[in-house]
């Protein structure tokens, strides 16, 4: 079982990979696909996330980030997205089960990704908010299941 | 960020520390995100490579604002975003600030072919250019090439 620091604990279940269809800006069908591993020991997770069209295979959209805690030991997230550049997100009030993290962009954008984990399926929600008007704009929302390995499927396994 | 581009690949040095202390380094560079951002992974060790001092990973690249900024993570200082400061052509200069209130600066130049200079600063917050409590480290980097085996003896003509 990998190490990690005890502040990453509680999000050991999520460490794998998560598949599933989704949404982006409300409308556009893609699939999602989310990997959460650790690096250095435990002392961060990098998590990686694609979306693409289904059909096309075009990619939509594609992300990185290390996960680690501030010195508060609240989750704090430093990720790099096509299309957003970098932006360093600090760890907001949640509901139980669930981790919301958000941060300001260029522009006075503020930026918030959502994730709750209910057995085996992950849901991910994204949202921009414009910080001068308020008016704000979902771009993701997906619901992944784990990708593991199948066992009795495949001849000798 | 395309003049970075021909850093992808495996680096080796060894430098000092700022209290004198030798380090090993270790320093792979790769595209990722569709060649959007290069992803940078650093570790500077004891020489025998059993004690990892530093490890840091970056992914640098272009926000939309057109400003180069490297999404980070360090063993030491945690999580935080550099941007890159002017700086001569060949050279990559990422400024900014820790969670903790430290300051951070990195650069990365150009020493030729299959080489570079590493240096890194951090300053505590009200810190001084001479504080004790600054951390340093430099290094000379080489590319890792693979090494040549020799050729055998001829093999006979079946």
């Amino acid at each position: 079982m990998p190490r990690l620091r005890p502040e990453l604990e509680r999000f050991r279940p999520w460490l794998g990979h998560w598949r599933g269809p989704g949404k982006l800006v409300g409308k556009i069908e893609v699939f999602m696909e989310i990997e959460f591993r650790p690096i250095f020991e435990g002392e961060a997770i990098e998590v990686t996330s694609l979306a693409w069209d289904a059909q096309s295979g075009q990619c939509l959209g594609n992300g990185a980030g290390y996960w680690t805690a501030d010195p508060a030991g609240k989750l704090a997230a430093a990720i790099h997205a096509i299309g957003m550049g970098a932006v360093l997100l600090r760890e907001v009030p949640d509901d139980p089960g669930g981790v919301a993290i958000e941060g300001v962009m260029a522009g006075n954008v503020r930026f918030t990704v959502a994730l709750v984990t209910e057995g085996e399926t992950l849901t991910l929600t994204t949202r921009r908010t414009e910080g001068y008007t308020g008016n704000s704009e979902d771009l993701t929302f997906a619901v992944m299941r784990r990708i593991g390995p199948a066992e009795g499927v495949l001849p000798g396994t | 960020m395309l003049q970075y581009w021909p850093w992808c690949g495996i680096w080796g040095g060894s430098g000092k520390a700022q209290d004198g202390r030798p380090v090993h380094i270790r320093m792979s560079v790769e595209r990722r995100l569709h060649g959007h951002a290069l992803r940078m992974n650093f570790e500077a060790s004891s020489p025998d490579g059993g004690v990892l001092y530093h490890g840091v990973v970056s992914l640098v690249g272009v926000g939309p604002t057109g400003q180069v900024r490297a999404a980070t993570f360090s063993t030491i200082h945690g999580a935080m975003v550099l941007d890159q400061t002017p700086d001569d052509a060949g050279v990559l200069a990422l400024a900014g600030n820790t969670l903790a209130g430290n300051s951070i600066l990195v650069t990365l130049h150009d020493q030729g072919p299959g080489k570079l200079g590493f240096a890194a600063q951090w300053r505590p917050p009200g810190a001084k250019a001479d504080d004790p409590r600054m951390g340093r480290m430099a290094a000379d980097l080489a590319r890792l090439v693979p090494m040549r085996i020799p050729a055998g003896p001829p093999r006979p003509v079946q």
